[in-house]
């Protein structure tokens, strides 16, 4: 631990820290758009300049680390600097809300009391389509904070996304501006979970009311695709009491907020149609039917007392599955060397 | 070594400075776990992949052990060979807590890396390299998954494996350990609650002390007869020792290996339950009853991950209809059969007889898991769970690590000049098991629908295939008919396909001679011919 | 697209990251401009993912285009002569299937208004040959050129390498000299090559040769007539550093400084000059900003040349993040002479650009604190048009009325006109070019070469190029206080010299033509 000045108090941190974490643990909150803790710092927004003795320059608390005796300041210039940046960065967002993800740009405008002062006249950037589904593009809600490219390249190493070209016409799109699905993307939408103004998002919100998504709840479980046992989110509508979203939180142990294809976007089994919804018991005629729950329960027990009476417990077999809860599986053992009288339990899944 | 589980934790496999993954092509089967070695390589870390494939980590790797499928015990006895070789082991490691090295320095005396060379097409000199990196690191960590454990040859690998990590003492420290990186979202949780016929929950081996303790708790008597394994109960089917099953999101029909021979078992079951979320081959065909069952949204619980950690599963969304969490399905029809079980009102209920009777997740405990998942072994509420196993010495009673000698044993069926193919089996990124849910996602499918096989440019060159061209494979067993994806991650000679598809099931094609310890099928290796299929 | 060519390139392409640059342009004038399908196969041939080569060679202006393309540069002193005349011609008269491209600017704006095709100049757009115009100074004696090293040795050339004076001796030389760098910064040199040595090895030696400011030509001019002699100061700075690999970083529209500088890179070779030593031609492909050091760094390290944050400096944290000292070319030409002289008595000067409305545009060696007056005068042959504004050094260096033509060019005395020598490039703008129009030209440049890391300098020169444009028609686009603050972000938190320079012409018009800007209401 070291200590350094912040705005004129005396205060520590571990040598090294980068100082937007250390100024948060002591109150001072810094505003940020480009920073992703999950990335190497870049100082591209500018939106946390901080003022530092002896240095000619602000420079970015989410890029600076702390040493012996900084001192900092974040309230003298800088509060008018991060005005102006918003300023700027509005007079080119021709589209705050193309899915209904939150905006992080207008709720810091909404902070600052910024607006845009002019509509740049090459706001306007080339449209993108692409067929894929799971992810839509808006280049007009862009900051160009470089996240999504960077989460490409840094955390997935797919590196799908590009920042393309140089000056006015620069843009981010999917390399060489194919289809997502055309490029070395995975689908995993972490491009979309790091989007500071939702210019990526799900594109079956396409046209969704701003803020769609704080209107959801949320309730945090465990992915259900693979051994990792990503931490995540499932928003649910509360109308339609249906799954509509998932996201991850950066702060998840095992996973870091990351996901993904099958995680992120594949939810819609849950509600699809072909869902069994009623029991089923075969009849005379060879064919399922449905019936009350009761009924199938006494065909079921019927039918596994019957086996074992006629050729003891050991013919038969319960085969238990990695998709079910600890719980779940514990109790089919149960049911197993207890109602059933047998050891024969196991699964397609021995790894 | 003595556990069934992952050594280390995710969070660790960013600070390894040495990975050596080996028949897990993880960025698909473990894809947000492959971002942590990912992570490891850009800050410094070697990463080394043994592959028969070009998988996607080999473009991180320092080195691509492409080996022949099912020659990996030749690769890791060669390793191990220079290892002793020049005198790379852990001398104190292997004397405070290995026994019987000898036996296993004798075998692999004779696995030279030049003859290695000749079995496996690895390199001899990328072997002695590899031995070399691994043994000189200690943050050295080795990953592996169905590569290693789908052969008729698994138990074999395994040891291999462990004899490797033992020798080198990479084991009871952060970022090194040996990886099984769990393929389901609770196949962990699954073995650890004690579906598996050869214990009881929480890996309590099935002895007269354990009987009594689980019928005192339970009320009934336990039965002493064993229990049939998988692989038993599929050929069981066939004599007539099993004569009913109650699957429960299982579908055999698709899974096992030599599909039509298990479906022909099936059809001589008298009776069947199923329980699941949709109609799948085997419940459709066979099951007499069918329960309407839960998805992970529906229903409060825990899974386990690879990396022994019980997480919380939080009920977000009804059930669709009448369909009921299984849990409460497995209570309904144990009272249906006559069992006086507790009234469990929870899926905590449930949970709490479980930690109660097994002693190394006693103090799991739900209120202690509501934020972050604990870490098993985990023994009482003050306990912090175990990031990592062995920090002491291995588990095994003795406190020691026991050495296997391994001698190869080539793949059960080898190419011919009738099936001149290797066929090899995985999984792909955009599905899961037998895509049942992946299959429903439109925007999945979009990257990935239909059938595949690899085949190297120089097969398809001869067999006049070209990129997209359906492709009928056949084997001993059976046939199916996948579209060609020709590239360089396969080598000539090898042809591999995903096991996902339900219109291609590649189980028509594997045969089901497993391993004999644990019976796990050889669902790498098997023989096919290609033929082209006229359009 | 010729596969077979392809095929038989790539197989000859080194693979490591930092040669992406040298790989793309190899591509690009063997193959052809580079596309998606050759941008993809240099990518799998390298082990990089296709998104990085992607943005890398987007981010080049000519990289897409082909080696014959005709270039017509539209830098502000050859606006001012024709350019958009030229480039409507050219676009004209040029063969259906040639590519015409706008380009910022060329670097021989003593030729304004000059084109390219390929390789080849076009003085006055014209197929004429190229002359220099330059003087026999005491330091850089520009006034002869150097065929070959033999030239050069007759000359005196290689003394000091030869001789090696002692590092000690060196720094002391330097320091005394007062010799500050001729990019633009004015860094200290002595100071520079004082931290390289107190860093630890393996340090690397990176001479600057992307000279982009416009209206500047001057290290043009000394590599193409004494290239030995930017060698020698080169070699004199890896042996100071004692670093074993050095590159010069030359921008791809020097093609002739090109093939001067490889010719002599290999006479030095052959002379036995570079034994234990590597020195690389590292050529561009059309980026301003490659021209910033660590730009620079990053556009020889394969990826896009986008500006580091500061500190670290290149001193401590360079190529492949360890210790390099960067110089520009001019700088290191001047350090010969130093060491023969002594820093005392060194004659300091440095070389000016002078061009626009004179009757001998050139290159001239002058003293620090010569005038505008005597520069047009004395050394570029007098005004060719009644003086309406003079731009004393680059881009970003101020925007001066006739009034300031007695004015010493030096530092000091600049800044009371709110300006500064820069890179000494000396453009003389006529009476009839408005000067709102060079500044929005100005801006416009800034805006087109801006990398898009930063905030403020991606939005804050489109923003200004805007509202000069409005201003040419009366109109005010942003109120003038909010001008100012956006000037105040732009200098204060951009991350290079680009976004923190670019604030100084506009601050500087503000300031001497008041009228021009009266839409904008008061300050």
């Amino acid at each position: 631990m070291v200590k350094f000045s912040l705005d004129g108090k005396t205060v520590s941190a571990p040598e090294g820290e980068l100082l937007v974490y250390a100024a948060a643990r002591h109150g001072v909150f810094i505003p940020t758009l480009c920073h992703d803790e999950k990335l190497d710092p870049y100082g591209g927004c500018r939106m946390c300049v901080v003022d530092v003795e002896g240095s000619p320059r602000p420079l970015p608390a989410c890029a600076t680390r702390v040493t012996a005796g900084l001192a900092v300041s974040t309230n003298s210039s800088v509060p008018q600097y991060r005005k102006t940046l918003t300023e700027m960065l509005l007079s080119e967002h021709l589209n705050a809300n193309p899915g209904g993800r939150p905006n992080e740009l207008l709720d810091m405008a909404e902070e600052l009391g910024a607006a845009a002062p002019l509509i740049l006249p090459d706001a306007k950037r080339e449209p993108y389509e692409d067929r894929n589904r799971l992810m839509g593009y808006d280049p007009d809600a862009c900051i160009l904070c470089n996240r999504c490219v960077r989460y490409t390249q840094e955390v997935m190493q797919c590196s799908a996304l590009s920042l393309e070209g140089r000056g006015p016409t620069a843009r981010i799109v999917p390399t060489h501006g194919h289809s997502w699905l055309d490029t070395e993307c995975e689908l995993c939408g972490g491009c979309l979970s790091t989007c500071p103004t939702g210019a990526i998002y799900e594109k079956f919100h396409e046209g969704a009311p701003p803020q769609h998504e704080r209107s959801l709840d949320q309730v945090k479980s465990t992915c259900t695709f693979c051994g990792v046992g990503c931490q995540i989110d499932l928003h649910v509508d509360p109308a339609t009491k249906r799954i509509v979203k998932v996201t991850s939180d950066p702060g998840y142990v095992s996973n870091e907020g990351n996901l993904c294809v099958k995680g992120r976007f594949a939810f819609n089994f849950v509600h699809h149609p072909d869902r069994l919804t009623q029991p089923l018991v075969r009849g005379e005629d060879g064919e399922l039917h449905p019936t009350s729950w009761d009924d199938a329960l006494r065909v079921a027990a019927e039918g596994l007392r019957g086996v074992k009476e006629r050729h003891g417990p050991q013919a038969i077999g319960v085969l238990a599955s990695a998709r079910l809860t600890m719980e779940e599986n514990f109790l089919l053992q149960k049911l197993a060397r207890t109602a059933l009288e047998t050891h024969s339990i196991h699964s397609c899944e021995a790894t | 070594m003595g556990r069934g589980a992952t050594t280390n934790s995710i969070p660790e496999i960013e600070n390894c400075k040495f990975m050596l993954v080996i028949g897990s092509n993880t960025t698909e089967a473990h894809p947000v776990l492959a971002l942590r070695m990912k992570k490891a390589v850009r800050k410094g870390a070697t990463l080394v992949v043994a592959d028969p494939r070009k998988i996607w980590l080999t473009k991180l790797a320092k080195r691509h052990l492409q080996l022949r499928p099912g020659s990996d015990v030749w690769l890791l006895n060669a390793i191990m060979h220079v290892i002793l070789e020049e005198g790379l082991q852990d001398e104190d490691y292997i004397r405070e807590y290995t026994e019987d090295l000898d036996a296993v320095r004798e075998v692999v005396a004779r696995y030279t890396p030049e003859q290695a060379e000749q079995v496996t097409g690895v390199p001899a000199a990328d072997i002695v390299a590899t031995a070399r990196e691994y043994a000189g690191e200690r943050k050295a960590a080795i990953f592996y998954t169905l590569g290693i454990t789908e052969h008729a040859c698994a138990i074999d690998n395994i040891w291999s494996l462990s004899n490797l990590v033992l020798m080198t003492g990479h084991l009871g420290y952060e970022s090194t350990g040996l990886n099984a990186l769990r393929g389901q979202n609770n196949v962990q949780g699954l073995n650890d609650a004690g579906a598996n016929p050869t214990y009881f929950p929480g890996y309590q081996t099935i002895d007269e002390e354990n009987r009594r303790k689980f019928s005192e708790a339970w009320g009934v008597p336990i039965p002493e007869r064993p229990g049939y394994r998988l692989d038993q109960m599929m050929s069981g089917l066939h004599d007539g020792r099993v004569r009913a099953l109650y699957l429960v999101g299982e579908n055999p029909a698709h899974t096992e290996p030599n599909a039509h021979h298990v479906e022909e078992g099936l059809g001589k079951l008298e009776f069947v339950v199923a329980q699941d979320l949709f109609l799948n081959e085997t419940s459709r065909a066979h099951a007499n009853v069918v329960f309407p069952a839960s998805s992970f949204a529906e229903k409060d619980g825990t899974f386990t991950n690879t990396e022994r950690r019980v997480n919380r599963v939080r009920k977000a969304v009804p059930c669709p209809g009448e369909a009921r969490e299984d849990w409460r399905i497995v209570v309904d029809l144990a009272r249906a059969l006559g069992a006086r079980w507790p009234e469990y009102r929870t899926s905590e209920d449930v949970w709490n007889e479980f930690a109660d009777l097994s002693p190394n997740w006693s103090g799991i405990r739900y209120d202690r898991i509501e934020e972050v998942g604990l870490q098993w072994p985990c023994t009482d509420r003050e306990h912090p769970g175990s990031p990592y196993l062995y920090a002491d010495r291995p588990a095994r009673a003795s406190g020691r690590g026991k050495f296997y000698p391994v001698e190869y044993k080539p793949p059960i069926e080898q190419p011919d000049s009738e099936f001149p193919f290797v066929l090899s089996t995985g999984r792909t990124l955009y599905h899961y098991n037998s895509a049942t849910m992946t299959m429903r996602e439109p925007g999945v499918l979009d990257k990935q629908e239909d059938p595949f096989v690899e085949i190297n440019p120089e097969d398809a060159v001869a067999l006049g295939i070209r990129e997209g061209d359906w492709v009928r494979l056949v084997s001993r067993r059976g046939d199916l008919e996948a579209r060609a994806a020709i590239g360089e991650r396969v080598f000539p000679g090898l042809v591999w396909m995903a096991l996902h598809f339900a219109q291609a099931k590649v189980n028509w094609l594997t045969h089901d001679v497993g391993d004999p310890l644990i019976g796990t099928p050889e669902y790498k290796v098997c023989a096919v011919r290609l033929e082209p299929v006229a359009p | 697209m010729d596969v077979l060519r392809l095929t038989s390139l790539l197989a000859e392409l080194p693979t490591p990251r930092t040669s992406l640059l040298d790989n793309l342009g190899r591509i690009r004038r063997e193959v052809g401009p580079i596309t998606a399908e050759l941008s993809d196969a240099l990518a799998d041939h390298m082990n990089i993912r296709h998104g990085e080569v992607h943005e890398v060679k987007s981010f080049y202006s000519f990289l897409e285009v082909p080696v014959d393309a005709l270039r017509v540069c539209t830098g502000p002193v050859c606006d001012c002569f024709g350019a958009r005349a030229l480039l409507a011609r050219t676009q004209e008269h040029a063969p259906p299937d040639a590519t015409v491209l706008e380009v910022p600017c060329l670097g021989h704006c003593e030729l304004a208004p000059v084109a390219t095709r390929g390789d080849t100049i076009l003085p006055f757009g014209r197929d004429e040959p190229v002359l220099h115009r330059a003087n026999e100074g005491p330091s850089l004696g520009l006034g002869q050129a150097d065929g070959t090293l033999a030239d050069y040795e007759r000359r005196g050339g290689l003394e000091l390498l030869r001789s090696l004076p002692s590092p000690e001796r060196i720094l002391a030389e330097l320091k005394a000299s007062g010799l500050a760098g001729y990019g633009g910064a004015g860094f200290p040199t002595g100071l520079k090559w004082e931290a390289i040595a107190a860093e630890p090895e393996p340090r690397y030696v990176i001479v600057n040769a992307d000279e982009g400011e416009p209206g500047t030509i001057k290290d043009r001019y000394v590599m193409e007539l004494r290239p030995h002699l930017l060698l020698e100061g080169t070699l004199l700075a890896m042996r100071f550093a004692r670093a074993t690999e050095g590159f010069v970083y030359l921008r791809e529209e020097y093609a002739t400084a090109r093939d001067r500088l490889a010719r002599a890179i290999g006479e030095f070779r052959a002379a036995g000059l570079l034994d234990g030593l590597s020195l690389e031609l590292v050529v561009g492909a059309g980026a301003y900003i490659c021209g910033e050091e660590t730009a620079m760094l990053e556009s020889m390290e394969g990826r896009r040349g986008m500006p580091r944050l500061k500190p670290p400096y290149p001193s401590r944290f360079g190529y492949l993040g360890r210790p390099t000292l960067i110089n520009n070319v001019e700088t290191l030409a001047h350090i010969p002479a130093i060491l023969r002289a002594g820093g005392e008595r060194w004659p300091r000067g440095r070389l000016w650009s002078v061009t626009g409305a004179v009757r001998e545009p050139g290159c001239f060696e002058a003293p620090l604190d010569v005038t505008p007056r005597r520069l047009i005068e004395e050394y570029a042959g007098g005004a060719s048009d009644e003086i309406g504004a003079i731009v004393p050094g680059g881009a970003a260096s101020g925007i001066l009325p006739p009034a300031a033509l007695d004015v010493p060019l030096t530092r000091e005395a600049l800044r009371e006109w709110g300006a500064g020598p820069g890179s000494a490039g000396l453009q003389v703008f006529p009476r009839r070019y408005p000067p709102l129009r060079l500044l929005g030209e100005t801006m416009r440049f800034f805006a087109e070469e801006s990398c898009q890391k930063c905030t403020p300098c991606r939005i804050g020169n489109r923003a200004l190029h805007h509202i000069c444009a409005e201003l040419e028609h009366g109109e005010a686009a942003m109120p003038r206080p909010q001008v100012e603050e956006w000037l105040d972000a732009m200098a204060a938190t951009s991350i290079c010299g680009l976004g923190q320079g670019a604030p100084i012409p506009v601050r500087n018009a503000f300031r001497l033509w008041p009228e021009l800007f009266a839409p904008l209401g008061s300050a």
